[in-house]
C-alpha cells in the first residue's frame, strides 16, 4: 500500500489537519518535511496511505488549510 | 492565610496544575515544532492540545491562538502591531495601564490620538452612547478592558462589538479580568483581538498569556524570530500561530495552563461566575452595614459586574488597611492597582482603594472571616 506526503506550512497546520481528517477515518502520522517544494526549509507534513489522498485534499482545501506541495512518501529522502 | 487578591494572580491553583509542571518538564522536555522527535513531536501535541482548548473556549480558529508571556504582551502586540500613523483609538476610563500606556505611549510620540470614553455603571446604554460620540473618521480601533481590574464593573461588550462592526473598527478587548469568569464568544461579540492571561481566571502559572484574534492578516509581527518553519527564508512566515509567535514557548507553563483550562471546563464557567458573585455579593451586603467602610459601586450584579470589591476605611489609607488585614492573615491589595483611570475616576488617587476578588476557591466561611475583621479594625 502506497504513502503519500502532503507538505504543509506548520506543526499547528499539521496537527489541525490530522485532528480534521481523523474525524473522517483518515489516520495520519506527521513528520519533518524532507524537500520543500518552495525551498524555504523547515516544515511539517503528513504521511497518508495514497488511497485517501484525493479525500485528504479536499478536506485540507474546505478548512483553508493551504499545502505546499504532494510528494511521494520517501521519494526525497537522502 | 486566607487569599483575596486573585484579580492579581489565582491561588490556589487546581491540584492537577500544579502536578503538570513537574510533568511538563520531565516527560514534556522538548522543544516543540522544531524537532522531528518523539518528545518534541508529543510536546507539539499538548501545545496544540492547549490551543485547540482555547480556541475552543473562546470560539476562535485555532491557529489564531498566540501564546504570550501574560496579558500585557497580548495587548501590546496587538495595539503596536495593528495602530498605524494618524489613527485614533478610543479607550475607556476604566482601562487598567496595561491598554493605556501602550495607547498612551503611542500618542505620545506623535503616532496616534486617542479619547476616553466615560463607562456608566449599571447603564449599558449611557455608556455605548459615550464611545459613540468619540468615533470619528480616523477611528481604527476601540481597545477596552471587559471589567474594570478595581470596580468590578462590566463593560457592554456585546453592544460595542456591534457598534465596531458597523463603524469598519478593529475591537479589543482586554480580558484580563474576565476570561474563564464569564463566558466570552469572539465570534458572536465581533472580537478582533481578544487579550488575556493565563495565570488569573484560567488558573494557569504565571508567565502565561494569550492573544485571540479572528483577524490575523491585520497585525504585524513585533517579534520577529526563530518558528520552527520556513527556516531557509530570511522573512518572518505570514502563516499563524508562527506569524506572531517567534522564539521558544514557554512550554511548562503552556501545558500546565491547558490543565487549569480543564479545570475550568469541568466545573463550567457559568458556576464560577455565579459562585464568585454570590460571594461578592455576601462581602458587599455586610462592608455597607459596617460604618467607616465605604464602598464605590452599586451591589454587584450578575452581567454588570465582575466578582471584584473595592472599598475603604475611613481615616485609613488604603495601605494601612491592607497591613492590618495582612497581619491577620488576609492576602488582599490597597493601592492604586495599576489603574490610574479607575482611581482618579472614583476620587481615590490620594488614598487608593482596598481591593477584594475572589476565586472558585474561596468560601463563605472566609468571607464573613474577612468582614468580621474589617470591623475589628472599624472600632479601633
Amino acid at each position: 500500500m502506497g504513502k503519500t506526503t502532503i507538505n504543509l506550512t506548520s506543526i499547528t497546520y499539521a496537527m489541525k489537519a490530522q485532528r480534521l481528517l481523523e474525524q473522517v477515518g483518515i489516520f495520519t502520522t506527521i513528520g519533518r518535511t524532507r524537500k520543500n517544494k518552495e525551498g524555504l526549509g523547515c516544515g511539517y507534513s503528513l504521511f497518508i496511505k495514497s488511497s485517501d489522498l484525493n479525500r485528504t485534499l479536499d478536506i485540507l482545501s474546505n478548512y483553508n488549510i493551504r499545502v505546499v506541495s504532494v510528494e511521494p512518501f520517501g521519494g526525497s529522502r537522502l | 492565610m486566607i487569599y483575596l487578591d486573585n484579580a492579581a494572580t489565582t491561588f490556589p491553583k487546581p491540584k492537577a496544575v500544579y502536578a503538570s509542571i513537574k510533568d511538563a518538564l520531565v516527560n514534556y522536555g522538548a522543544n516543540p515544532g522544531r524537532s522531528g522527535h518523539k518528545m518534541s513531536t508529543k510536546t507539539a501535541q499538548k501545545i496544540f492540545e492547549t490551543r485547540e482548548k482555547i480556541s475552543q473556549m473562546f470560539g476562535a480558529q485555532v491557529e489564531n491562538v498566540i501564546f504570550t508571556n501574560n496579558c500585557t504582551s497580548a495587548i501590546n502586540m496587538a495595539v503596536k502591531g495593528v495602530l498605524k500613523n494618524g489613527d485614533h483609538v478610543i479607550i475607556s476610563d476604566l482601562e487598567h495601564n496595561s491598554v493605556l500606556r501602550p495607547i498612551h505611549y503611542l500618542s505620545e510620540i506623535g503616532m496616534i490620538t486617542y479619547s476616553i470614553a466615560s463607562v456608566v455603571e449599571g447603564d449599558f446604554d449611557a455608556t455605548l452612547n459615550n464611545f459613540k460620540k468619540l468615533i470619528n473618521d480616523k477611528t481604527k480601533m476601540i481597545a477596552c478592558t471587559h471589567g474594570s481590574n478595581l470596580t468590578g464593573v462590566l463593560l457592554p461588550i456585546e453592544k460595542l462589538g456591534i457598534l465596531c462592526k458597523q463603524n469598519n473598527i478593529y475591537f479589543l478587548v482586554d480580558a484580563a479580568q474576565s476570561a474563564g469568569i464569564i463566558p466570552i464568544n469572539m465570534a458572536k461579540y465581533n472580537i478582533d483581538y481578544l487579550c488575556m492571561p493565563g495565570h488569573k481566571g484560567l488558573y494557569g502559572p504565571p508567565g502565561t498569556g494569550v492573544l485571540i484574534t479572528q483577524k490575523p492578516e491585520s497585525i504585524s509581527p513585533s517579534f520577529h524570530g526563530g518558528t520552527g518553519n520556513l527556516s531557509l527564508s530570511f522573512s518572518q512566515p505570514t502563516t499563524m500561530p508562527e506569524k506572531l509567535e517567534s522564539g521558544t514557548l514557554n512550554t511548562t507553563g503552556i501545558i500546565s495552563l491547558y490543565y487549569g483550562l480543564d479545570y475550568i471546563n469541568k466545573t463550567n464557567v457559568n458556576k464560577i461566575y455565579e459562585y464568585e458573585m454570590m460571594l461578592a455579593s455576601m462581602l458587599y451586603d455586610t462592608l455597607k452595614n459596617i460604618d467607616k467602610v465605604k464602598l464605590y459601586t452599586l451591589p454587584p450584579k450578575i452581567g454588570s459586574h465582575l466578582p471584584v470589591i473595592c472599598f475603604n476605611v475611613e481615616g485609613y489609607h488604603s495601605e494601612d488597611v491592607t497591613e492590618f488585614l495582612d497581619s491577620k492573615g488576609f492576602c488582599v491589595r490597597g493601592g492604586f492597582h495599576c489603574a490610574a483611570l479607575t482611581h482618579k475616576k472614583l476620587g481615590t488617587t490620594e488614598i487608593g482603594a482596598v481591593r477584594v476578588s475572589f476565586s472558585s476557591f474561596n468560601n463563605v466561611t472566609e468571607i464573613k472571616r474577612f468582614t468580621q475583621t474589617v470591623h475589628l479594625l472599624t472600632k479601633n
